[in-house]
């Protein structure tokens, strides 16, 4: 613009210094000249019309200030406003105060020579709205150094200001989201992990490093610090990438996953949640997910099933010793029915007819599924509160030493014995028959020789928790350990060898309700049973018996059950020498007078001696030379009323194609092996009395 | 013959009864499967033992006698069983399937305090 004066400026100058000079027509060519720039200057100001630029030329001499028709319309003045001075300009302004005065003192510092020329911003109000302007101005000086004229352009800044404050807005905002989202994680307990893959950049958010166990502090710029030092179970590690790699080659979009953490050396379940963003082409460019903690939910998962497992462990017993209930009622009134005929049978039957021998072995077979039925009715439950005080100590003692006699040399036992006199409520029969059937099953676990461990003690439970069978509450113990150093029971079926008839022995060795009777027994105590058993060390059953008090105050009730003797002389023949100790102690403790003898026919040479000398006989049937039938045979031949109590391992467990059924009928009593002394009692005390 | 005085028999298995009818006449006592007027003795099937606390008072309220109670449910050789017997009220009890001797034994000794 300038310029453009100083044109016209030069143009009148030269009018003026030739106007004299030139002709008319010379005159009239400088006229047109004139016009043209009169119409340069008009094109000039339509210009500056259709432009959106404002500019002001104030002639400070003057005070003759003019307004571009863009600038007024800017500053809200109609067109063709005119202003007697900068003064009534700035009288029709409403500018903020701090803006104006901001606005003055830049002007005065330019007018002063201090700035080259002033760029600055003020506000406005323009019809009632605030509007941003940017005015940039110099000041045209004279020779002497003062300003003649005050010339600038002024801009609209608002939509851009606007435009800032979205953006500066939408970055605070986005800034909030990003808080909101660490807040969120925080609250949610969560970590988070994003991998930019082009760049194989990787962020972990601190929570999820504090959530696997890592110092606070730690970082990881790529993947690869990741897929080094990430503390995943391996095996779900591996299942957890080959799925990512499955979902980065196809199309999907999410991916879901439980997986486990080594957290100081502790397992810690967490719920992976992925989602992959891809660019045009299909190709995952990034990667981001969240970790949580979900340990807790897992355990109370695995508890709840471990609850249902037992739960339903626990009915399906139940429904099989109600069964087994039902059907020994049933089978025995059968049995009851065959032996009973039977027995009239037999006594009318000529005494060595082929008759009498096939009755015989009709109640052999009888007698057979009796004992059978009675092992089916220790794991039903009877609940007719046969209860009595039950020295635990004593009878381990007893069954050990029972079981324990005849076992190879290739095995170790080791027998520790702490409860003292501890009791507990039940029958002393039935505690043998679990201690038997555990020692006996630890003793058939290691064919090849081993260690048999057995710990009695008592333990204090101090809140309740759950066994493999059944439940332990808070209470004191009587804690009976079996453990085995055999090949261990396969995971597979350690929930059914409770199950009557289940049985991993060979068929005719085992008749499967071991472990069922030993359940049935333990539960109708009151008390549960853990199972451990690994390859490496073997099996291990822990019997928890509720313990009642002490048996020496009780014991005597306990001893009342069982018939003593009064004297009576017993012969009792075992070919095993340590049974034959065994049932000798135990009989002189009861009150009888036994004499033992390991060879049937020394025993047979005893009684011939003397028929008299002795009351009763015990004997076994499986010996060398002169098996236990034989023996009775003869021994009867010589007093026909001798009472008789024969123990054969025969009933029940064994095939039986060995022993002989006329042994067993011609014994007054038969017990089945491993004997306990409550029963050899009970048994001599009933023949006795005959 | 049957001198011994008169016993009833509550048992739904009739081989068990025709049994037991067969063994105690053969004993000398007279035998009844149904409401005999006063017996000495009454003899009783548990069919479960859960109940058998409620059979016993069923049974106490219609005879005076004594009672030996049978099952197939009782199991033999058990030291408890006394303790079993002496908590129903009983001085016996006697596990299915049992011998005449032990019948007879169990009969004897329920009836001991009587005679």
């Amino acid at each position: 613009m300038t310029s453009l004066w100083v044109v016209l400026l030069a143009v009148c100058l030269l009018v003026f210094v030739l106007g004299g000079l030139l002709t008319l027509r010379r005159q009239r060519a400088l006229l047109a000249e004139l016009k043209q720039i009169k119409e340069a200057e008009q094109r000039y100001a339509l210009v500056m019309d259709a432009s959106d630029d404002a500019f002001w030329d104030w002639r400070v001499a003057a005070d003759d200030l003019y307004l571009s028709p863009r600038l007024l319309d800017l500053l809200g003045f109609a067109a063709g406003t005119k202003f007697a001075g900068r003064a009534a300009l700035f009288k029709s302004l409403t500018i903020p105060p701090e803006d104006r005065e901001a606005l003055d003192r830049a002007v005065a510092d330019h007018f002063a020579g201090n700035t080259p020329r002033v760029e600055i911003e003020f506000r406005v109000l323009v019809h009632g709205e605030e509007r941003s302007m940017q005015a940039i101005g110099r000041a045209t000086r004279n020779a002497e150094g003062e300003v003649v004229r005050w010339i600038g352009v002024m801009r609209d800044f608002t939509a851009r200001r606007c435009a800032e404050k979205a953006l500066r807005e939408s970055q605070s905002a986005l800034l909030d989201s990003d808080q909101r989202y660490e807040l969120a994680m925080a609250a949610s307990e969560s970590g988070y992990w994003d991998w930019h893959v082009p760049t194989n950049r990787y962020f972990v958010s601190p929570r999820a490093f504090e959530l696997n166990g890592y110092p606070a502090g730690t970082t990881w710029v790529n993947r690869d610090e990741y897929r080094a030092a990430i503390n995943m179970h391996p095996e779900d590690s591996a299942r957890w990438e080959a799925a990512r790699e499955a979902l980065f080659a196809g199309t999907g979009e999410r991916l879901a996953m439980e997986v486990r953490y080594i957290v100081r050396g502790e397992t810690r379940w967490h719920s992976l949640r992925g989602i992959c963003r891809r660019d045009d082409t299909g190709k995952v460019i990034r990667w981001t997910g969240s970790t949580t903690d979900v340990t807790e939910r897992k355990l109370a998962e695995q508890a709840l099933s471990e609850s249902e497992r037992r739960l339903r462990q626990a009915q399906r017993l139940e429904a099989m010793g109600t069964l087994a209930g039902g059907i020994a009622h049933d089978f025995n009134n059968i049995l009851g029915a065959v032996l009973g005929y039977g027995e009239m049978a037999l006594r009318d039957a000529p005494k060595g007819s082929r008759l009498a021998r096939d009755v015989e072995s009709i109640m052999i077979a009888g007698e057979r599924g009796r004992a059978l039925v009675d092992r089916v009715l220790a794991f039903s439950r009877n609940a007719v509160g046969e209860r009595v005080p039950v020295h635990i100590e004593k009878i381990v003692q007893e069954a050990l030493g029972l079981v324990t006699a005849k076992v190879s040399p290739a095995v170790t036992v080791h027998a520790d014995l702490r409860a003292g006199t501890a009791a507990i409520l039940g029958d002393p029969t039935q505690v043998h028959q679990v201690v038997a059937n555990l020692a006996t099953n630890a003793l058939q676990a290691m064919p090849s020789g081993g260690t048999l461990r057995v710990k009695l003690g008592l333990e204090r439970v101090e809140a309740y928790r759950s066994a493999t069978i059944g439940g332990i509450a808070a209470g004191e113990y009587l804690v009976l350990t079996v453990a085995d150093s055999g090949e261990g029971i396969s995971p597979d079926i350690i929930e059914r060898i409770f199950d009557p008839f289940f049985t991993t022995k060979e068929v005719g060795t085992g008749t499967g309700l071991g472990l069922a009777l030993v359940h049935g027994i333990v539960t109708e105590l009151g008390g549960a049973i853990d199972v451990t058993s690994s390859p490496d060390t073997g099996t291990t059953f822990v019997v928890y018996l509720p313990r009642s008090g002490e048996a020496s105050g009780v014991a005597d009730s306990a001893e009342q059950a069982i018939p003593r003797g009064d004297g009576q002389r017993v012969l009792i023949v075992d070919d095993e020498e340590p049974l034959v100790s065994l049932a000798t102690r135990t009989l002189e403790e009861l009150g009888y007078a036994p004499v033992g003898f390991t060879s049937s026919s020394d025993a047979l040479a005893a009684f011939r001696a003397d028929p008299q000398r002795f009351d009763a006989l015990v004997t076994d049937e499986r010996m060398p030379g002169m098996s236990g039938s034989a023996l009775i045979r003869e021994v009867r031949d010589l007093r026909g009323s001798m009472p008789v109590v024969l123990m054969s391992g025969f009933l029940g467990a064994r095939g039986g194609t060995a022993e002989s059924p006329q042994a067993a009928i011609a014994a007054d009593e038969i017990l089945q092996k491993p004997v306990s002394a409550r029963d050899l009692a009970m048994s001599l005390a009933r023949v006795l009395r005959a | 013959m049957n001198l011994k005085g008169l016993i009833v028999i509550r048992d739904e298995d009739v081989q068990i009864r025709e049994l037991l009818e067969c063994w105690l006449g053969e004993a000398g006592y007279t035998v009844s499967g149904s409401e005999g007027k006063s017996p000495c003795l009454v003899i009783a099937d548990v069919p479960n033992p859960r109940r058998a606390q409620a059979l016993m008072e069923s049974l106490q309220q219609v005879y005076a006698a004594p009672i030996l109670l049978l099952s197939g449910r009782f199991r033999r050789g058990l030291a408890g069983s006394a303790e079993a017997a002496r908590r129903l009220g009983v001085k016996r009890v006697l596990p299915k399937p049992f011998t005449r001797d032990e019948l007879l034994s169990a009969v004897a000794a329920s009836l001991d305090d009587e005679h």
